[in-house]
């Protein structure tokens, strides 16, 4: 996967000019009501009046969501994070099994039992430390999630007039088994190495 | 007859810590004679130099997938008969027809135990 940086111009349907436009109109129509047949358009009136309140509304929620503080900043540092606790577990890990190798040289020395006993305990530390991989797994699956939102709310921030510079994954070829995956499952979501053995032994 | 406890086994794991983990558990179960690759193409490459017993194998890494290593292997025709354990978090139904549509022997999921691994072994290269 390659990483490109990609302009967001500004402009594109940009909401700010279309409600300030649609509230510059609805203000001018509702004028021409209120002039023209005074009494008459009551109905339309209290419609027309109510539309420019929404449109002035809208815009403020807009204005208030300040999307421009949610990118850069506060999405990159998320990033780092997750970056720096992938680097610390892999580092913790490796430290954990070379613990682990070191308990097995020791159990060499020992008499058959004991060096039994030990192994036995070494066996249950290695199966622990795969969590490792699942962990970073699960992280890399936010990453790229995070990246995800970073590049919505780059498109929301064009729309409002902004000008920002994301970066959009480019997919080097198009992965036949692309769609298969999908990453470690949440508990109950994938299948168990019960139903797996249950299933392989179905094409038998 | 018993496997030769030296057999050739290759296993294929992008994380390092999971290659150092199989290797140990492998260890454990008398077999020294492994060797690692990160990723589908560098095992190919490596098949396609060296006879293995056994490939242990995760699915998602890049560039090149397990699953498409394993269908690379299962074209081949000097290697097609390499048996071949997938080792994965991948544990969707579709995931797993997909391995056995693609030839895979076993399928283990993570996370996995000794005991597990050792069983699955024993079904793909017989008592050991």
């Amino acid at each position: 996967m390659v990483t490109r940086k990609k302009r967001v111009n500004k402009g594109q349907g940009n909401i700010a000019i279309a409600l300030e436009d649609t509230r510059v109109v609805v203000g001018n129509l509702s004028d021409a009501v209120r002039r023209s047949r005074k009494g008459v358009g009551q109905r339309v009136q209290e419609e027309l009046d109510l539309l420019v309140e929404t449109v002035n509304r809208t815009q403020e929620d807009l204005v208030r969501l300040k999307p421009e503080q949610i990118t850069g900043l506060r999405i990159g540092s998320a990033h780092a994070e997750l970056d720096a606790v992938i680097r610390h577990t892999e580092q913790a890990a490796g430290d954990f099994l070379l613990a682990v190798e070191e308990l097995e040289i020791i159990a060499e020395s020992l008499p058959k039992k004991k060096a039994a006993q030990i192994r036995e305990v070494t066996t249950r530390m290695l199966e622990a430390s795969t969590f490792q991989d699942i962990s970073g797994q699960r992280l890399d699956k936010a990453k790229k999630e995070i990246k995800e939102i970073d590049s919505c709310v780059a498109s929301l921030l064009a729309v409002l007039g902004h000008e920002v510079v994301v970066e959009e994954q480019v997919p080097d070829q198009v992965l036949s088994d692309d769609d298969l995956l999908n990453g470690p499952q949440h508990e109950g979501m994938g299948s168990s190495q019960e139903d797996i053995d249950a299933l392989l032994a179905s094409f038998d | 007859m018993a496997v030769d406890k030296n057999l050739r086994i290759l296993i294929v794991d992008d994380y390092k810590t999971m290659l150092r983990i199989v290797r140990n558990l492998l260890k454990q179960l008398g077999f020294n004679n492994v060797e690692e690759a990160t990723d589908g193409s560098m095992a190919l490459q490596m098949c396609r130099t060296q006879d293995y017993g056994l490939v242990i194998s995760d699915w998602n890494m890049e560039p090149m997938t397990g699953l498409q290593f394993l269908k690379e292997l299962r074209a081949d025709d000097k290697l097609k008969g390499t048996p071949f354990i997938m080792v994965t978090a991948e544990s969707k139904t579709e995931n797993v027809i997909a391995a056995k549509q693609a030839g895979v022997n076993n399928y283990i999921v993570k996370p996995f135990n000794a005991e597990t691994l050792k069983k699955k072994m024993i079904a793909v290269i017989g008592e050991f």
